[in-house]
C-alpha cells in the first residue's frame, strides 16, 4: 500500500468485498487507483482485504479525491453496482485513520482501532430516493 | 433403474399359488453441495446400517454436475443393510449428523426415487422429477453460525459476473429461457439404464444486475423462466434473485423440477423454492366461445 501524504496523515481504505473497487471522494477518484476485491482461497493470503493511502486535507475546497475535516460524501462503484456513502472526519490531520468498506457498511477507526464510527453503505438508486425524500420534505 | 425378479410364494388362505411380481428398485442420491476440492464427502446412514453411503461434493472441474450413488429400495418395513424401505431411519453426516425419518411406502411411491441431500434438507423426486417431500431434520438442530468455513475450501473472488447454473431434473429434454431470450436446452436427467442414471445435466446462464440485460440471462430482480418441453407443453416460474443476498459474482443453482424450482448458493444453506405452472399461451386451445 502506498503513502500519497507525507506531511498529513492519511486515511487507509480498505475494500473488504470480493470485488474489485472503484472509489470516488468529493467527486474524483482517488489516486492510487483501484482498490482489489479480496483473493480467492487459492491465494497465498486468501480472503485479505487490499488497502490504499488517502490522503487527509483540511478543507472542503481541497477536497476532491482526498478526506476533509467534514462530512466527506463517498461514491463506490463494485460490480455489483454504484453505491454511496457519506463519511464525517475530523480531528488532527496528521492523525492516521482506517477505513474499512464492506458491502453494506463501513467502519472508521484510529491506528488503534478505538474511537470508532461507523455507518451504511447504500445503493445509487437509494442515495437518490434519499435525495427526493429530502427535497419534497424541504418544498413543505 | 428397474429390474423385474418373479418370485413364487404360496398364498396362505388360498389354495393355489399366485405370481407375484416384486419391481426391485432403486433410490438414487444426489449431494448437490459444491466443493473445490477432491475427497470430501458427505455421509448417509440408512436404517443404522454400518455400510454408509458417501456421496461425493458436487465439482467446479466436472461442470457442476452432481454425482448419483445407488442405493437398494426393497418393499416391507423391515430393515435390512443399508437398504431402503417402506420407512426409513436415515443419519446425515456433515458438518454435524442429522436425523431423518424417511418414509417411502412403495405402495405410494412405486418406482426408482431420486433424493437430494442438501444443507439443512432432503428433496425426495419421483423417476418423473415430480417433487415428493420435502424432508427436515427429526430435530431443531442448531446450525453454527461459522458453518460456510467447514467447506470454506471454495468461492473464488472474481471482478466478473458469475453464473447461474439451471439444471434439468426432469425426464424430458427441456429448453428454458428467460426473460424473454433463451439460455438454451437442457437434456433430460440420465435414463434409468444409462451409466449415469439420473445424473442431471445443467446450462449455465449469465449474472446481470438491471433487468434490461435480462433477456437469457438472470438478473437481480424477478425472473421470468419459460420451460418447454416440445410438443407445445410450457411451464413457467418467476425466480426473484437477490442482489443483496448474492453479490453478482457468487456462483448459483437453479435446479428445475417437473413441478419446483429450487434456487442455492453453493452450500445450499440459502436456499428459496417455488412452484413451476403450467403456462398460459395465448392459444384457443381452451377457449370455448359460443355465439347466440
Amino acid at each position: 500500500m502506498s503513502s500519497d501524504n507525507t506531511a498529513a496523515g492519511n486515511i487507509y481504505v480498505f475494500n473488504v468485498y470480493s470485488q474489485s473497487m472503484s472509489l470516488s471522494l468529493n467527486g474524483l477518484g482517488i489516486s492510487a487507483g483501484d482498490i482489489s476485491g479480496w483473493p480467492s482461497n487459492s491465494d497465498k493470503t486468501p480472503y485479505r482485504p487490499f488497502g490504499a493511502a488517502v490522503p487527509r486535507t483540511l478543507n472542503a475546497s481541497d477536497s476532491q479525491g482526498k478526506f476533509f475535516n467534514g462530512s466527506n460524501i463517498l461514491s463506490i462503484l463494485w460490480l455489483d453496482g454504484l453505491y454511496g456513502a457519506s463519511v464525517p472526519m475530523s480531528g488532527p490531520l496528521n492523525q492516521d485513520m482506517l477505513l474499512f468498506i464492506d458491502k453494506d457498511s463501513w467502519r472508521l477507526v484510529n491506528q488503534f482501532g478505538g474511537d470508532g464510527l461507523s455507518g451504511s453503505i447504500l445503493p445509487a438508486k437509494a442515495l437518490e430516493q434519499l435525495a427526493t425524500a429530502a427535497k419534497t420534505s424541504h418544498k413543505h | 433403474m428397474i429390474r423385474s425378479v418373479i418370485r413364487e410364494r404360496p398364498l396362505e388362505t388360498r389354495d393355489w399359488k399366485l405370481t407375484e411380481i416384486f419391481m426391485l428398485t432403486s433410490v438414487f442420491l444426489f449431494n448437490p453441495l459444491v466443493s473445490n476440492h477432491w475427497g470430501p464427502q458427505l455421509s448417509v446412514t440408512v436404517n443404522s446400517s454400518p455400510n454408509n453411503y458417501g456421496l461425493p461434493y458436487t465439482l467446479p472441474q466436472t461442470g457442476y454436475i452432481p454425482l448419483g450413488t445407488q442405493a437398494p429400495r426393497i418393499p416391507g418395513s423391515t430393515p435390512s443393510g443399508n437398504s431402503f424401505v417402506d420407512n426409513n431411519q436415515v443419519q446425515v453426516q456433515i458438518d454435524q449428523s442429522l436425523p431423518y425419518i424417511l418414509p417411502m411406502p412403495m405402495a405410494q411411491f412405486p418406482g426408482d426415487l431420486v433424493l437430494y441431500v442438501l444443507y439443512d434438507r432432503m428433496l425426495l423426486i419421483s423417476a418423473d422429477g415430480l417433487l415428493l417431500k420435502v424432508l427436515l431434520p427429526l430435530e431443531n438442530v442448531e446450525f453454527p453460525s461459522d458453518r460456510h468455513h467447514h467447506h470454506e475450501k471454495h468461492g473464488a473472488a472474481a471482478d466478473t459476473a458469475a453464473l447461474v447454473y439451471v439444471y434439468n431434473l426432469s425426464i424430458q429434454d427441456i429448453s428454458v429461457s428467460s426473460n424473454g431470450g433463451s439460455i438454451g436446452p437442457i437434456p433430460a436427467w440420465g435414463a434409468a439404464s444409462s451409466n449415469q442414471p439420473y445424473q442431471p445435466n445443467n446450462q449455465p446462464a449469465l449474472r446481470v444486475s438491471s433487468s434490461s440485460q435480462g433477456r437469457g440471462n438472470i438478473f437481480n430482480g424477478d425472473n421470468q423462466i419459460m420451460i418447454s418441453t416440445g410438443n407445445e407443453q410450457l411451464q413457467n416460474c418467476t425466480v426473484p434473485v437477490s442482489g443483496t443476498q448474492f453479490p453478482l459474482n457468487q456462483p448459483l443453482f437453479l435446479y428445475l423440477l417437473s413441478d419446483h424450482w429450487y434456487l442455492a448458493d453453493q452450500f445450499f444453506s440459502q436456499v428459496t423454492s417455488g412452484p413451476i405452472q403450467k403456462a398460459v399461451t395465448g392459444t384457443l386451445g381452451n377457449t370455448v366461445s359460443k355465439s347466440f
